[in-house]
């Protein structure tokens, strides 16, 4: 049951669907290697942090903002449960809010520069990364720590195809997916993407809805982080920073524009899986893994192409 | 034209900026108790004068209302390039040289074609633009950077005349070229004006398509220079070493007054912008501070300048 502007957002998620079933179907038949069981669930476990941070850009992106402080969040997250969960008076549960706590504050701290002091969201979110990339490199110089071991087999335990951790990435999707199609919250965060001036003569309170949105997406970065310090097993104060520009590049081959209200997070999942599956195919195929950047950036492009045709055309 | 400057306050001299370079000069005096000498600070120009090369493209990409990110890597490819075709021989400079601003050249058109031509987002065709550059040359260099620098090219970085460092005059000569260009010439007015308002700026005639397919084009071929300037200065081929530079310039030329929105700025705020950068990071080092330092400092004060540009703009309207 879906009502008419849900499926028009959801709509704009097919081509990157379409062109996930093509990466699959060719590998497939390219590679018996690919087809294996243990590999399908490889892609799986891979994606689920590229996966959980494209939700985050997706959430700004669709206010038309941009946040590229995720990749900061997601490394001090790393830190923070790697420092505190093994053996501390803070313990797992305090390392994980503590992350959690961090990820809402740099959101708020966006969001506040995005409305109160019209900072572009590109430059204010540059600059809380940077600033929040400082204090990593002052918590931890280099890779170390450790995640408390129940903590993270727990998370890596395997429940068929699926990993702990890509159960608590669906259900994030799940429940977002919920959040922006069905909720007040949701259409605020469209409607302000779409047009702020109509939506504050609607009676929508822009700037908070701005600001919540902010502090949503810093929330989940924090939790690809604590889900990343799962699988490293450590923290590390640089190992987030490729996922501002990968999350962007995920969010936007799923359908999602960077122009704001257009969109939806079923594309950022098919999206976060194809930057992930590239890698992957490329290995299997046994091409020079130096063709994985020109084939991501490829991608890009293309879609972007596709995108670009088919709202020309609408419009 | 002169009214035209007068009534435009969007290219007016950013004076806020170099009151804050002289702050951090001053801050850099008292942090190494004095030691610091006008030869030291020559120094700090020379090793800007790459960044400051291509953060003047930079600003021209934001003044014409977008963005390249593709400056770092573009910088790192010309090193890989220069490096190899050089190979220690002087006779090799002038085919390095012509081959990578080439390249160069190349990309800016594509990138500005497809930004003007597909009214596509500029973050995300030079996004698209940095990977398959970077792809391009991992495919060129098998991963392995080979080549070296012959000691009469590194001379743009190394030598100087008098007290001038070379790398700082061929950076200030540039500065007053493109500055003459945009201030006193047709062009570079229609360029503030497309920057400011493409629809407009069409409306009265100018070819505002052209006119972001320029700007890009200077911007990738001002990198294209700014990374034979890096090529010369570290010596040799290194794989990404440029990569870094695409926030640097973008963080110098916010810095410096340029804003996002596009037809705001000036070269001349730019210029301070990424003085003020080079000088925090090595006062940074003089410090002791490793590089956490750095990035608390560069975030505090792209945050801190972007905040009081923003400000006065508002305030003007």
């Amino acid at each position: 049951m879906m009502t008419g502007s849900v499926k028009k957002q959801v709509k704009q998620a097919v081509p990157a669907w379409i062109i996930l079933a093509a990466i699959i179907i060719i590998a497939a038949l390219l590679s018996p290697s690919f087809r294996r069981i243990g590999n399908i669930r490889n892609v799986i476990t891979q994606s689920v942090v590229l996966a959980v941070v494209a939700i985050a850009q997706a959430n700004v992106l669709f206010i038309g903002g941009i946040d590229m402080s995720v990749s900061s969040i997601i490394s001090i997250s790393t830190i923070f449960v790697a420092m505190f969960s093994y053996d501390s008076a803070l313990g797992l549960v305090g390392s994980i809010v503590l992350a959690l706590v961090v990820g809402a504050v740099t959101g708020l701290v966006n969001g506040i520069g995005v409305v109160k002091f019209r900072i572009p969201a590109m430059i204010i979110t540059i600059s809380t990364q940077a600033i929040l990339k400082g204090i990593a490199l002052i918590l931890m110089p280099s890779s170390g720590g450790r995640v408390n071991m129940a903590f993270s087999s727990f998370m890596r335990k395997r429940i068929g195809l699926f990993t702990f951790a890509a159960i608590v990435a669906i259900a994030l999707y799940i429940i977002f997916y919920v959040v922006y199609h069905y909720t007040r919250l949701g259409r605020r965060i469209y409607a302000v993407g779409n047009s702020e001036l109509y939506a504050s003569q609607s009676g929508i309170p822009v700037n908070k809805t701005i600001v919540v949105t902010y502090i949503i997406s810093g929330v989940i970065a924090a939790f690809a982080g604590i889900i990343l310090s799962t699988r490293i097993s450590t923290g590390n104060p640089l190992v987030g920073d490729s996922y501002a520009m990968d999350s962007v590049a995920a969010a936007v081959v799923g359908g999602i524009s960077m122009n704001g209200g257009v969109g939806s997070v079923v594309g950022a999942l098919a999206g976060a899986v194809i930057m992930t599956l590239i890698n992957n195919v490329i290995n299997q195929l046994e091409i020079s893994p130096y063709y994985q950047y020109i084939t991501k950036g490829l991608v890009l492009v293309l879609s972007l192409l596709i995108f670009q045709l088919k709202r020309r055309k609408t419009v | 034209m002169k009214s035209i400057i007068r009534k435009n306050p969007y290219s007016k001299f950013p004076y806020g900026v170099y009151i804050l370079l002289i702050a951090v000069i001053i801050v850099f005096f008292i942090a190494t108790q004095g030691k610091i000498s006008p030869s030291h600070l020559m120094n700090i120009v020379r090793q800007a004068a790459p960044t400051g090369i291509a953060a003047m493209g930079q600003t021209i990409a934001l003044l014409v209302g977008g963005l390249d990110l593709s400056v770092g890597t573009t910088m790192s490819m010309v090193n890989l390039i220069s490096a190899n075709i050089m190979m220690g021989e002087s006779a090799n400079i002038a085919q390095a040289v012509i081959v990578s601003l080439s390249l160069c050249a190349l990309i800016g058109l594509v990138n500005g074609y497809i930004i003007a031509h597909f009214k596509m987002q500029p973050f995300l065709v030079t996004m698209a633009m940095q990977m398959i550059i970077e792809g391009g040359y991992f495919i060129y260099t098998k991963g392995i950077a080979k080549g070296s620098v012959p000691s009469s090219f590194r001379v743009i970085s190394d030598g100087w005349i008098g007290f001038l460092p070379i790398a700082g005059l061929i950076w200030v000569a540039l500065w007053a070229i493109l500055s003459f260009v945009l201030r006193k010439t047709t062009y570079g007015r229609r360029l503030y004006i497309t920057g400011a308002n493409p629809l407009a700026a069409k409306l009265s005639g100018i070819r505002s398509e052209a006119m972001i397919v320029s700007g890009y084009l200077l911007c990738s071929i001002l990198a294209g220079i700014g990374g034979l300037m890096l090529t010369a200065y570290i010596g040799t081929a290194s794989t990404g070493v440029g990569n870094d530079y695409t926030l640097d310039t973008i963080a110098s030329s916010v810095i410096g007054g340029t804003a996002f929105s596009g037809g705001i700025g000036t070269l001349e705020g730019t210029f301070p912008g990424v003085l003020i950068m080079t000088m925090l990071q090595s006062l940074m080092t003089i410090l002791g501070i490793s590089s956490a330092g750095k990035f608390l400092t560069q975030g505090i004060v792209i945050a801190v300048m972007v905040a009081i540009n923003q400000m006065r703009l508002r305030n003007r309207n």
